[in-house]
């Protein structure tokens, strides 16, 4: 997989499939061998992505999702913009986490983005609201949890 | 949607997951579900070959699923996971709930009435 992309997307209704798509292409190529932590990324862009197509109010704005991400050293870096009205992330994050459930059949997709990811932020600025993280090839105990 | 319903009798079917369970795919899962719980099956086999993607919203479906068979005694178990599911099922600790098999045939040998 090449080590870094910068992609653009100004359609809700494909930006999911295409988005599968472009991650399904990368995974099937490594024959196999694809590290978690590009699995894990699949996973961290695919819940921010069904948050945006389910939840974002783009009323009145022109669609535009850029998905960019990059290899470093210990990982990738990803920075996800979007051009919708943008939410408060970090009082929303702490009411899924207070709100969760033993068996939760909904509000699990922010908590996890932060499970399969590190040093998660969401920055508003200049009508474009950002999420950034970083995937990193050691994991370690990172989990969603659940009181089962 | 590429779901793939097996009934095996005895309350038992097994269900193809296909390429994804998802926000967009899991209302069809759960009515198919529903229909069988109604049906009076109570045992669920998820076959999640070549599955690409699992997420919150799908996982949210199993456990709908779930709450409602396990009161009965039924169960709801992953076959033949595939490593983006495993990176689900790692992250969430769902093998706590879900017993997992190595194939759909090893999961209905266990499973079947004697």
């Amino acid at each position: 997989m090449s080590n870094a992309a910068l992609l653009r997307y100004r359609d809700l209704n494909t930006l999911t499939e295409d988005v599968q798509t472009f991650f399904a292409d990368r995974i099937a190529s490594a024959n196999g061998e694809a590290p978690e932590s590009l699995l894990r990324l699949q996973l961290a862009v695919h819940e921010w992505v069904a948050n945006l197509v389910q939840h974002a109010d783009f009323s009145g704005r022109s669609v535009l999702v850029t998905l960019r991400f990059e290899r470093f050293g210990a990982g990738y870096r990803v920075a996800i913009a979007d051009t919708s009205a943008g939410f408060d992330f970090e009082g929303r994050l702490a009411k899924r986490r207070a709100q969760l459930g033993r068996l939760p059949e909904r509000g699990m997709g922010l908590l996890m983005v932060h499970a399969a990811a590190s040093d998660v932020r969401y920055d508003r600025s200049g009508g474009v609201n950002t999420l950034s993280f970083h995937v990193l090839d050691d994991g370690g105990d990172r989990c969603l949890d659940i009181p089962f | 949607m590429s779901l793939q319903a097996d009934p095996l009798g005895d309350g038992l079917v097994t269900i193809a997951i296909g390429k994804a369970l998802d926000f967009r795919s899991a209302p069809e899962f759960k009515a198919l579900c529903q229909q069988f719980v109604q049906d009076g099956t109570h045992t669920f086999i998820l076959d999640f070959t070549g599955t690409g993607i699992l997420d919150s919203t799908g996982l949210g479906s199993i456990f709908s699923i779930y709450r409602q068979v396990s009161p009965e005694g039924g169960q709801v178990v992953f076959a033949s996971v595939s490593r983006p599911v495993q990176v689900v099922v790692q992250l969430t600790r769902t093998y706590k709930v879900f017993k997992q098999y190595a194939t759909v045939d090893e999961a209905q040998q266990a499973l079947a009435p004697d």
